[in-house]
């Protein structure tokens, strides 16, 4: 209990220094352009579906996280830091502050799209057991972006392993139709080689593909309910283990804070 | 009881050795000053300590524990005067407190008495971007000691301070060693460690190459007399009545040279008291002579070589057994 007070107080500092720093006001900036040009009503006889705005919704928001996650990792490196990291807030204490800001000021983004597209441009059959279905797995992967952006940060991990999960990202992501198969005849030896890296590395980011599907076509809830819970289950447990592996490279690198 | 032992502490960056076989010990309530030329490895000495790097190889223990068993009571004013400045002073130690676990009453309190050690209740709730570097550097020396940390940590006290916050720096720091804490400072200005000290280390090229107490410097003409047993305050009087050119700094006592009859009434007087004399040798000149002669490279006198760990840890083991 006294830990998660001593992470609460330091998660209302950084939330305080991100206010002062007056970057919310480009978050709040995107967000106002987002909902002119994707949420309005552009006209009486359009009508908005939950899976367009999620769809939507989804992309901006995942990409904000990015952006907010990274300004977060860079509030969290600087050499003030070290008598933050002095106490007895511990390291983990201390980066899971950081994760929690950057992870808050995502979901209030989503909550402030729902806010705005309710009022503004309300969907067709729109309710909270749809917006729930549809948030649930995107909020999971809103937590999953920001982990796995703290953990690539020079924060956490070092050069060489962060070129290396950068590198496995990239080669789990391409495509199997465009760049992949053209640059290599996938009969070929190397093209079936790399096939087969692509899908072994591919795997553990799953969830996370899986789970913007899920947040923007529902299906599966309808479908095959196991499949959905399947993929929230693997979410979860992909974020458990990149806030594992964070934790872990956290506590034993060198901590050298920027100047 | 042992303060802080790093025992052949070897720290690399890639290809280059910035810690070589590094040994040191300060005992409770020592001031010990490390002093080293920039980039002699003194910040990178104390994250070591906190725990912020790790060694390559080598031994660290404060207070008998691991800096991880440690941590959060080791109190640590770093280099530079890089503070969250959007708050008041009142904000951020309760934010810092907060981040240690400390909260209520008990830290108010806390916090109070420590701005009025630092001297600065009455600006305490303006925001710290408006201090002077000095204000700011005593924000940092509070935030050190709100945890009341059993070693204090200091790098570079004086560092950007203009020649009254240097002033105002080493009287605070003096305060903190009459309140008997435990401090290691890391400084490259002589004068300071000279003012602030008992004992000093000068670290070239990234080991200790010469330690000493900073008794038997200060007097360049003089004899200094070294007691085993630190003396009650009732013998300074004593040696007032006797002359009061003789200068008393813990276990070190300070005659001037060529005074032979003064001497011998002096060794008399402490015989009758009752101490027994571990040494009486001519002082060894001024830390500027000693630091100037060290990093040019030159060997320390013997005395001054410094010794590993374990070896004045078994030397002090074996005197307390023949008591």
């Amino acid at each position: 209990m006294a830990k998660l007070r001593q992470i609460w107080a330091w998660t209302r500092f950084i939330w305080s220094e991100y206010q002062r720093t007056g970057r919310f006001l480009v978050e709040l900036g995107a967000l106002i352009i987002f909902a002119y040009v994707f949420l309005r009503k552009p006209n009486v006889d359009a009508h908005l579906t939950a899976t367009q705005f999620f769809g939507m919704t989804a992309i901006f928001v995942l990409c904000q996280t990015i952006f907010t996650t990274t300004m977060m990792a860079g509030l969290g490196n600087r050499p003030q830091g070290y008598v933050v990291l002095a106490r007895s807030l511990g390291r983990k204490g201390y980066l899971v502050g950081l994760f929690l800001v950057a992870f808050l000021i995502s979901l209030v983004n989503l909550i402030l799209c729902t806010i705005i597209v309710t009022i503004i441009n309300k969907p067709v059959l729109w309710d909270a057991v749809i917006w729930g279905a549809g948030a649930l797995p995107l909020i999971l992967d809103i937590a999953l972006v920001t982990a796995l952006v703290l953990l690539l940060s020079s924060l956490v991990l070092s050069q060489g392993w962060r070129l290396s999960i950068l590198a496995v990202i990239a080669l789990a992501s391409l495509s199997t139709s465009d760049i992949f198969t053209n640059t290599f005849d996938p009969n070929g030896s190397l093209g079936k080689i790399l096939a087969a890296i692509r899908t072994i590395v591919g795997i553990p980011l799953t969830p996370l593909f899986a789970g913007f599907e899920l947040a923007v076509t529902r299906q599966a809830y309808e479908s095959n309910l196991n499949q959905a819970l399947a993929i929230l289950g693997g979410q979860a447990a992909l974020l458990i283990a990149v806030s594992a592996f964070g934790f872990f490279a956290f506590e034993r690198r060198d901590i050298i804070l920027g100047a | 009881m042992t303060a802080l032992l790093l025992e052949k502490i070897v720290k690399r960056f890639d290809t280059t050795t910035i810690l070589r076989q590094l040994n040191l010990l300060v005992q409770e309530g020592q001031v010990y000053g490390l002093l080293g030329a920039n980039g002699a490895g003194k910040s990178t000495l104390i994250h070591l300590i906190m725990g912020f790097l790790y060694p390559d190889s080598g031994r660290i223990e404060v207070f008998g524990k691991t800096p991880s068993a440690m941590h959060g009571q080791i109190g640590y004013l770093p280099e530079r005067l890089r503070y969250h400045t959007h708050c008041s002073a009142r904000e951020y130690l309760t934010y810092m407190g907060n981040f240690a676990g400390m909260r209520g009453a008990s830290l108010t309190s806390r916090i109070n008495d420590l701005l009025e050690l630092v001297g600065l209740t009455e600006s305490a709730d303006k925001r710290m971007r408006n201090y002077s570097k000095g204000m700011t550097q005593r924000v940092g020396i509070a935030q050190a000691l709100l945890s009341d940390p059993q070693l204090l940590l200091i790098d570079e006290p004086s560092s950007g301070l203009d020649p009254q916050g240097q002033l105002e720096m080493r009287d605070l720091l003096l305060d903190l060693r009459s309140q008997g804490h435990t401090i290691l400072i890391c400084s490259h200005q002589l004068d300071e460690i000279e003012a602030v000290c008992n004992r000093v280390g000068i670290l070239v090229h990234g080991a200790i190459a010469a330690e000493t107490d900073l008794a038997q410097l200060t007097g360049t003409n003089g004899v200094v007399i070294t007691l085993k047993e630190t003396p009650t305050d009732a013998l300074d009087f004593a040696l007032r009545s006797i002359d009061p050119s003789i200068v008393r700094d813990d276990r070190f006592i300070t005659v001037p040279e060529n005074s032979p009859s003064l001497q011998g009434r002096l060794l008399q007087l402490l015989l009758d008291e009752g101490y027994t004399v571990a040494s009486l040798q001519p002082s060894l000149g001024n830390l500027r002579d000693l630091y100037l002669h060290v990093v040019s490279g030159k060997e320390p006198p013997a005395e001054m070589q410094p010794q590993a760990p374990l070896a004045i840890l078994d030397s002090l083991l074996a005197g307390e057994e023949q008591q």
